[in-house]
């Protein structure tokens, strides 16, 4: 029976400090920021605003780049391209006199 | 307020919600550098987004609700740090002694014959999951109304409901194994 009693006290005692526990936020103060949050706060926004434009920038000088370059193969493609038939047809032609035994001659 | 973000009513919006910003970053990080840094991640997102503010919300929420997303994203980081750094942390890269990393948070604005009992609750507080730790703290420490948290939340009040009964169960819990820590300090 004691025992028993004692038992319940411990857990009362233990509920009673959870509960404590629990309300000892109760009634606090606020803390107060830093006086100098604005300025912290412009100058990161300043800083952060600078780095975006550099970043932009950087990669305006990279997008530019590679336009060059992709424009130099398409003119240099094309420019192949142009010459190639006139190649072929010079290739055909020498194929198919040597399959017909014909003799490479050129007429003034 | 005006429609374009300028630096004349990022000063009024900073001067008003100043304290609640860093009060709310303190109650989530338990750290006063962090909470700072926090705030001015904060303001800083509040001037980037401040013209695609659409007022469907007050400005407190929209103001709460990125302070709350940003403490989140910290813990996250932290967390993953942490658990990347686990193996060299455990002992002290000089002495080579065991390392315990346990909260001792110490609130501020707390009266000094509650800051031992508070200090449990923080450290409880830590151990909960990410929802049940952000509906506990806006309605226990912040005091703010369940709508609101809702709100800020992006959720319903019965989901608030329920998330403060879970944080609260898992709270007397936790704060149940530190009972007889409690008793040892007190001898």
């Amino acid at each position: 029976m004691n025992k028993n009693k004692r038992l319940n006290t411990k857990q009362m005692e233990k509920e009673n400090w959870i509960n404590e526990v629990m309300q000892s936020t109760k009634g606090m103060n606020p803390v107060e920021a830093s006086p100098f949050l604005f300025e912290k706060i412009a100058f990161k926004i300043e800083q952060k605003e600078s780095d975006e434009m550099q970043e932009t920038s950087f990669f305006k000088t990279w997008a530019l780049a590679a336009t060059f370059v992709v424009t130099i193969n398409i003119v240099s493609f094309i420019y192949t391209q142009k010459d190639k038939p006139l190649q072929q047809k010079e290739q055909g032609y020498a194929a198919l006199s040597k399959e017909m035994g014909l003799t490479e001659t050129t007429n003034y | 307020m005006n429609d374009k973000p300028n630096e004349y009513n990022l000063q009024q919006l900073v001067e008003t919600y100043k304290n609640l910003v860093f009060n709310t970053a303190l109650h989530f990080l338990q750290h006063r550098e962090e909470a700072e840094d926090i705030t001015q991640d904060v303001f800083v997102e509040v001037y980037q987004s401040l013209a695609k503010f659409k007022e469907q919300s007050s400005v407190s929420t929209w103001i709460y609700r990125i302070t709350v997303n940003k403490c989140l994203d910290h813990l996250r980081a932290k967390k993953r740090q942490k658990r990347f750094g686990f193996i060299t942390n455990l002992f002290h890269p000089e002495t080579g002694e065991i390392l315990h990393e346990i909260s001792h948070f110490d609130h501020p604005g707390i009266e000094l014959e509650k800051k031992e009992k508070a200090r449990f609750l923080f450290r409880a507080i830590e151990q909960l999951p990410e929802n049940q730790k952000t509906a506990f703290i806006l309605w226990h420490i912040e005091e703010l109304p369940q709508k609101e948290i809702a709100e800020i939340m992006q959720s319903s009040v019965k989901a608030v409901e329920s998330l403060l009964q879970r944080a609260k169960a898992n709270l007397r819990k936790e704060l149940e194994k530190h009972y007889p820590e409690r008793r040892n300090e007190q001898k």
